[in-house]
């Protein structure tokens, strides 16, 4: 194979792959859920999946690319119900698993 | 989003350059570079940023790393195989095409891979579960095969000990509790051996022409880059297949051929093991070297749109990589036979001494001294170096026989 002929294929492939990343670009998202450092505060959206209610806590699983557990506790009424899409703040926490959860400290429904 | 990533592409082209070309400096140690700085660095960017460097860095690495592993006589664990057809093309004034050869493999290999992206995501989660058993006795398979194929009853002789006794050196190593000791043994059998073979033949590199004179036919090509795709992927699916092993299997698929295909092959292997590699991630959640764990550990788990992504980072970083690998290879054919070769070959044995020592200590130093003793062998009873890589197969038949 002749050099010229190498190089022609790489340009080719280099604007075919230029093309290709402008537009997988547009709809790539990256998980968050993983990248939640502990100690660090952090603004969540997400869709309620389940929650679990006790007499001091509630757990939330909040659904977003990834699933992420927020921990509330009842310092403050919640009235929350699964299929909430809901902004939460707080900050980030390992559990006893060494999991990384969210321990709320505001939640507001936005829909 | 779409100026972040292709930003991070040059970015990691440019580490690319660094670690292909300087003998001894690895993507591994950059990526887990960027993994301990990485909390720093997410403050300010997106972690697909980071990503997107670690893999055009690793897919441009394995264009360039060909340049020191020919002109240097420096190979890496991917080259190392290839070091005897490129010296023998440097010696003929062809260095530019033996890197060129090199490139044609990688980039066509890297290529056939995407083309055959739709098979491959259901074929590496059967072909992990299958064939998993049967690898420590294909391997064995092969290197019988390769030992009978010497000509003379007395060459055989002496490939089975070449064979056994860097394998024995192998075993003994990796039993050692030492970090990285493929530097050591691999710069060793490969790398020091054959410059202190050409300071004692007084080798002197004749002038290098950029040429294209080495013809290869297309089934020539077909049967190569498949030969090479195929033994590639082994390297990811499999735990303790090495580019060498597959290297091996390739040669054994390819058959009969030119020696410099075998440029070609090694070339397709190098890449197509690390393109590999990201398939491996999003199919099977395996990382089977250290730069692909970083990005595992970065990004987490994959879903198909971010694989899409690295498949296409992949594509664009390989055609950065064969245009730096021309470029490259021109500037080195221009000055490597105005530099006294000797005298190179010293200063690259001192250089790799060097490292081994700054990277593994006194132990990897006689590692390195030993490898080189045995690694000067072959040369001087006229059997195939590839034997050498006795000191990887066989822990790894052991392995998986045992």
């Amino acid at each position: 194979m002749q050099e010229s002929t190498l190089l022609k294929i790489c340009l080719l492939c280099s604007i075919i792959g230029i093309i290709l990343l402008y537009f997988i670009a547009q709809y790539v998202k990256f998980p968050e859920g993983n990248l939640l450092e502990e100690d660090q505060s952090y603004t969540v959206k997400g869709t309620i999946g389940r929650i679990t209610q006790t007499n001091k806590v509630t757990f939330i699983d909040l659904q977003k690319e990834d699933e992420l557990t927020v921990v509330l506790f009842k310092t403050y009424p919640v009235d929350l119900h699964q299929g909430d899409y809901v902004e939460i703040i707080g900050k980030a926490s390992k559990d006893d698993k060494g999991e990384i959860q969210l321990i709320g400290n505001e939640v507001r429904v936005i829909k | 989003m779409f100026w972040e990533i292709f930003l991070a592409i040059l970015i990691g082209s440019c580490f690319g350059i660094i670690t292909g070309i300087t003998p001894g400096v690895h993507i591994n140690l950059v990526a887990a570079l960027l993994l301990s700085i990485s909390p720093i660095l997410m403050k300010y960017f997106n972690p697909i940023f980071l990503i997107s460097i670690i893999i055009a860095m690793s897919i441009v690495h394995t264009f360039l790393d060909f340049i020191p592993s020919c002109y240097l006589g420096a190979p890496d664990e991917n080259t190392a195989m290839a070091i005897l057809p490129t010296h023998a093309l440097l010696l003929q004034g062809k260095g530019f095409e033996a890197v060129k050869l090199a490139t044609i493999g990688s980039f066509l290999g890297l290529i056939t891979t995407l083309l055959l992206l739709p098979a491959m995501l259901i074929a590496v989660p059967w072909i992990f579960e299958n064939l998993e058993n049967y690898i420590g006795i294909i391997l064995l398979l092969v290197v019988c095969y390769l030992i009978l194929k010497e000509p003379e009853i007395k060459k055989k002789l002496w490939a089975f000990f070449m064979f056994a006794i860097s394998g024995v050196m192998g075993i003994l190593v990796f039993g050692m509790n030492m970090k990285d000791p493929l530097f050591p043994m691999l710069s060793g059998l490969f790398g020091v051996s054959m410059l202190i073979t050409s300071i004692s033949q007084k080798v002197k590199i004749p002038e290098q022409r950029i040429t294209n004179d080495l013809e290869i036919s297309k089934l020539e090509m077909f049967k190569t880059i498949f030969a090479g795709t195929f033994s590639g992927s082994l390297v990811s699916i499999f735990p303790g297949m090495g580019p060498a092993q597959a290297a091996i299997l390739g040669s054994t698929l390819v058959g009969k051929t030119k020696e410099y295909m075998y440029i070609v092959l090694i070339g397709a292997i190098g890449t197509v093991s690390m393109v590999f590699s990201l398939i491996t991630l999003y199919t099977i959640d395996k990382a089977r070297n250290g730069s692909i764990l970083v990005v595992q550990k970065l990004i987490g788990q994959i879903d198909f749109s971010m694989f899409l992504l690295i498949m296409t980072i992949a594509l664009i970083a390989g055609a950065i990589g064969v245009f730096l690998t021309m470029f490259f290879a021109r500037i080195f054919s221009k000055v490597i036979s105005k530099v006294n070769y000797a005298i190179l070959c010293i200063s690259i044995i001192a250089f790799v001494t060097g490292l081994v020592f700054y990277f593994t200590g006194f132990l990897g130093l006689f590692v390195l001294c030993l490898a080189s003793a045995i690694g000067i062998i072959p040369g001087l009873v006229n059997v195939g170096r590839n034997h050498a890589m006795g000191c990887l197969l066989l822990p790894v038949i052991l392995y998986f026989v045992l």
